[in-house]
C-alpha cells in the first residue's frame, strides 16, 4: 500500500533529513563586519527635535555642525569607491586622535582593520582592485600600528594578552582573505591577496622576541 | 534543519530588540548571532548559489536592524517578521538579477501517466532534491522551505505568508504533489 499520504509524508521526511547549509565562520565574520559598518550611524533613527529660534549666527553653527556630522554619520556605511569616503577616514582619524590609552588604541586600530578588510572584499566584487589593494595596504598599517600600541601596553602581562588577541584576529583575517582569494581569477587580484596575507600574518610587535612565523602557513589555503 | 524558536527565545528577541532600539550594538551582534546562519540557510535554499546567499542574508539583516523601529509584536513574531524581510529582500534580488521567469511547475507541461509510487525519495541526491525546490512556485519554495528547512510550525509560516493555517496546510500539499512531479521529471530525464 502506498497512498499519496504516505509519499508526501516520505518526501517530507526525506526534505526535513538534508544537511543544514550555514556558512563558514569567515563568512560570519564578513558579514558582521559589513553590518555593523551599515550599522554604524545607530540602528535607529535618533528621534526628531523640537525647533527653537536661535539667532541667526547660532543657527548657522548648529547647521553647519548638523552638516558636519550628518556627512560623517553618512560616510560611515561609504565605500571607497564613494564619494563620502573621504570623510569616513578623516572622521576615522579625528576619533582615533581622541582616543586615549594603549588599549583603547588597540582595539580601535583592530576594528579599522576589520572595517578595511571589507572594503577590500567589496572593492574586489567590483572590480577596482586598484581600491583594494589600497584598502589592503591600510589594513596591514592598521594591524602594525596595533602591533606598537599592544607593545606599550602597561605591564608584560597586558602586553601578552593583546598581542594574543591580534594574533587571533589575525588568524580569523586571513580565513576571510583565503576565502576571498578563493572566489577571484584575476591574477594581480590573487597575487595582491596572497601579499597582503603574507604580511599580516608576519605582524609583530617592533620590539617583540616571538617567532614571525604563525601557527599554520599563509599558503595553506587558497 | 534548524530549530524552531521557543516561546522563551521569543521573549528574548524582544528584549534584545529593545535594547537595539536604545542603541545597545551589542544586543545587535547577539540578534545578528542568533539569526543570520539561519536566514542564509533560507535564502540558499531559495536561491542556491552562495554568494548571492551571503549577499542577500547581509542585506536581510541590515534591513532587520535597521528597521526595528517599525516593528511591533502585534500577532506577528519577530522571526516571522524577520522572514517576511528575507523573502523580499530574496524578490529583490530576484528582480536585480532579472530571474523572475520561473514557470510554475503547475502550469508547466509535466508528464501525467506516470506511477508516483515509483519515485524512490530515499535514492535522491540532496542537490536534485534542492534544485526542484527551485522549480515551484514562490509560495510553494516558501512553505516547504519554511516548514522542513526551518522547521517552522504552519501557524508561524501563516504568520509569515500572511495566509490562514488552513492555507498554508493547503499549499504544503500541493507542493509535495509538484515536488514530486519535479523530481519524477528529473528522474525520467
Amino acid at each position: 500500500m502506498n497512498t499519496e499520504m504516505d509519499r508526501f509524508q516520505r518526501l517530507a521526511e526525506r526534505l526535513q533529513g538534508l544537511p543544514a547549509i550555514t556558512p563558514d565562520a569567515a563568512t560570519r565574520i564578513r558579514a558582521w563586519n559589513l553590518v555593523s559598518a551599515r550599522l554604524a550611524g545607530g540602528p535607529v533613527a535618533a528621534p526628531a527635535r523640537r525647533w527653537r529660534p536661535f539667532r541667526l549666527a547660532t543657527a548657522l553653527v548648529a547647521a553647519l555642525a548638523v552638516l558636519l556630522v550628518g556627512s560623517a554619520v553618512a560616510s560611515a556605511q561609504s565605500l571607497p569607491n564613494s564619494a563620502l569616503y573621504p570623510i569616513k577616514r578623516l572622521d576615522e582619524g579625528l576619533r582615533m586622535t581622541l582616543t586615549l590609552g594603549a588599549p583603547a588604541r588597540f582595539d580601535y586600530h583592530l576594528e579599522l582593520a576589520r572595517i578595511r578588510l571589507a572594503e577590500a572584499q567589496a572593492m574586489v566584487n567590483a572590480d577596482r582592485l586598484d581600491l583594494a589593494e589600497a584598502a589592503l595596504e591600510s589594513y596591514e598599517a592598521d594591524l602594525a600600528d596595533a602591533a606598537a600600541e599592544a607593545e606599550q601596553a602597561g605591564s608584560p602581562a597586558d602586553q601578552a594578552l593583546l598581542e594574543n588577541r591580534l594574533q587571533e584576529a589575525i588568524q580569523v583575517h586571513d580565513a576571510q582573505l583565503a576565502n576571498l582569494q578563493g572566489q577571484v581569477t584575476n591574477p594581480a587580484a590573487v597575487a595582491a591577496i596572497q601579499a597582503a596575507r603574507d604580511r599580516a600574518l608576519n605582524t609583530t610587535p617592533p620590539a617583540s622576541d616571538k617567532p614571525k612565523t604563525p601557527a599554520h602557513s599563509p599558503k595553506s589555503s587558497p | 534543519m534548524s530549530a524552531t524558536p521557543s516561546p522563551a527565545a521569543a521573549d528574548d528577541d524582544l528584549s534584545l530588540v529593545r535594547r537595539v532600539r536604545a542603541g545597545d550594538q551589542d544586543a545587535a551582534r547577539l540578534l545578528f548571532d542568533r539569526y543570520f546562519d539561519r536566514i542564509y540557510n533560507y535564502v540558499h535554499a531559495r536561491l542556491g548559489r552562495v554568494a548571492d546567499a551571503e549577499d542577500v542574508a547581509i542585506e536581510t539583516m541590515t534591513r532587520t536592524l535597521t528597521r526595528l523601529d517599525t516593528f511591533e509584536d502585534q500577532g506577528v513574531g519577530f522571526t516571522a517578521w524577520m522572514y517576511r524581510i528575507a523573502h523580499n529582500a530574496t524578490i529583490d534580488h530576484y528582480r536585480r538579477q532579472s530571474k523572475m521567469t520561473m514557470v510554475p511547475l503547475e502550469e508547466a507541461n509535466l508528464p501525467q501517466g506516470d506511477d508516483p509510487s515509483e519515485l524512490a525519495v530515499e535514492k535522491l541526491r540532496d542537490e536534485d532534491l534542492r534544485e526542484a525546490i527551485r522549480t515551484l512556485t514562490e509560495d510553494q519554495q516558501q512553505v516547504l522551505i519554511l516548514r522542513f528547512f526551518q522547521d517552522l510550525t504552519a501557524a508561524q509560516v501563516a504568520q509569515v505568508v500572511g495566509k490562514s493555517v488552513g492555507a498554508v496546510q493547503a499549499l504544503q500539499h500541493r507542493a509535495l504533489g509538484a515536488l514530486q512531479r519535479s523530481l519524477q521529471l528529473r528522474s525520467a530525464s
